[in-house]
């Protein structure tokens, strides 16, 4: 077990707040989804100990290659990869599996990075349409492809920013900074959004919920008048 | 209870989708990958293993702490909103009080036909609630928001019956009000309104935009402690 300190707890806060958050945003494509509260119910359960479990066996496997101080931060994959495969001579005539092995795994990262930010802008490109629909911004952003049904202005738009901010994160700085300044603003409008997201259920959400039995508890016990349920169930 | 659930949320998801065309092609098995793919982050693997043998705990802790509270969450609001839009219309929904409020400071300054407008944001609705204090449509059945029954939508946004039916008396108001100054006061009201929705947008931007400049050296404190 961990020892209980400032660092200790910062640095808890850190990687459960930036590991573990997100579990949220695939509600964004709930008018695409079929029986939508049920599917994402069950995605949602399924895979929260599917990733702790991802998390776990991939932060061991970089302890098993590296020293816990010789981490790289900005990129443990890469340093993994080459120390699990690199090096190491090989008689002539023989095949080098280490190194098919770890451009495999390089190849099968940078699918899976840009399947990442495939979902990222599908799911960023749906916020302008809906802010549209509730006439906040220009109905412009609302046009969908006739075909697909793709919210496309919304996606060209956020496909530009992305690519705008990422230019003007990078100017006159490294990798490193440039990486840190843009996870932690969006993690600063994501703690945001997650204050608001969990004052919901804790603070207002039951009384307009759909199901009685979702609204206040002391609406459903038998003590309470039936004017104070027809009040809060207004 | 699980049918119930079913029927309340296909409703809303009905009512939402004969409004917006979206198409409802995903399912559970695209929702999965989805799901590890938006969560998943390779690089904090790489902090956590920092650690060294406690990384485990931290990763339980956190699941526990954090991972399974959003979930719930998550499940919760799903269930009661299942739109497009996800957590922007949870709280879209559930915060437009909080949103009426900042307008309404400002109605307060401007009289009582001002905050009938402001209960109605949207520009139809305004048309509706003018409707009904004009008396266009008396005579005929009423909705929510003293216009013709079926002329509104029936949501959250139209709960509040607004006050030409409750407070105002209407020969009164039309006598010291005349129609040719009410029209020049409403489209004064609107422009104002948008204006302190917009300005307490963009103050909201530009604090988070200060916080986030200010904790931008936050990498440097772990550096330098090393964590």
């Amino acid at each position: 077990m961990p020892l209980l300190s400032l660092i200790s707890l910062n640095f808890f806060s850190k990687i459960a707040f930036n590991g573990f958050t997100a579990l949220e945003q695939v509600a964004v494509f709930a008018g695409e989804t079929r029986d939508a509260a049920r599917s994402i119910f069950l995605s949602a359960w399924i895979v929260a100990p599917l990733i702790a479990l991802i998390y776990i066996l991939m932060t061991g496997s970089i302890l098993s290659y590296t020293r816990a101080d010789q981490v790289d931060l900005v990129n443990p994959i890469a340093q993994v990869i080459a120390a699990a495969f690199g090096g190491g001579e090989l008689p002539r005539g023989s095949v080098d599996w280490g190194l098919i092995l770890g451009r495999a795994t390089i190849l099968a990262g940078t699918l899976a990075f840009i399947a990442q930010a495939a979902v990222y802008i599908a799911e960023t490109s749906r916020l302008p349409m809906v802010a549209a629909w509730d006439r906040l911004i220009p109905a412009w952003f609302t046009r969908l492809h006739p075909r697909y049904g793709t919210p496309t202005r919304s996606l060209i738009v956020i496909v530009l920013l992305g690519v705008a901010f990422s230019f003007l994160a990078s100017f006159g700085t490294g990798a490193s900074e440039a990486f840190q300044l843009l996870a932690t603003s969006s993690f600063v409008c994501c703690g945001v959004n997650y204050l608001f997201m969990f004052a919901i259920p804790l603070l207002v959400g039951t009384r307009m919920s759909l199901r009685p039995d979702l609204r206040p508890l002391c609406l459903s016990a038998p003590h309470v008048s039936a004017e104070h349920r027809s009040r809060c169930s207004r | 209870m699980e049918r119930a659930l079913t029927q309340a949320t296909d409703l809303a998801a009905a009512g939402e989708s004969s409004r917006h065309p979206m198409r409802k092609v995903l399912g559970l098995r695209d929702l999965i990958p989805m799901q590890i793919l938006l969560v998943f982050g390779p690089s904090w693997t790489g902090t956590a293993a920092q650690q060294g043998g406690t990384q485990v705990s931290f990763w339980l802790i956190g699941s526990v702490l954090l991972f399974l509270p959003v979930a719930a969450v998550v499940q919760y609001c799903v269930q009661i909103w299942p739109y497009e839009g996800g957590a922007y219309q949870m709280e879209q929904t559930r915060f437009r009080p909080f949103r009426r409020l900042l307008e309404r400071m400002e109605s307060w300054r401007l009289g009582p036909f001002d905050r009938l407008q402001h209960r109605c944001p949207n520009s139809e609705r305004v048309q509706l609630c003018a409707r009904a204090t004009l008396g266009v449509d008396r005579g005929k059945p009423r909705g929510p928001l003293g216009t013709e029954r079926g002329a509104v939508r029936h949501d959250s946004a139209c709960e509040h019956p607004g006050p030409a039916h409750r407070t105002l008396n209407r020969s009164f108001w039309n006598r010291r009000h005349p129609l040719h100054r009410r029209s020049a006061h409403r489209s004064a009201v609107c422009s104002s309104a948008r204006k302190s929705s917009s300005s307490s947008s963009f103050s909201a931007a530009a604090v988070l935009v200060a916080v986030a400049v200010a904790v931008t050296d936050q990498p440097q404190f772990f550096q330098q402690n090393r964590v």
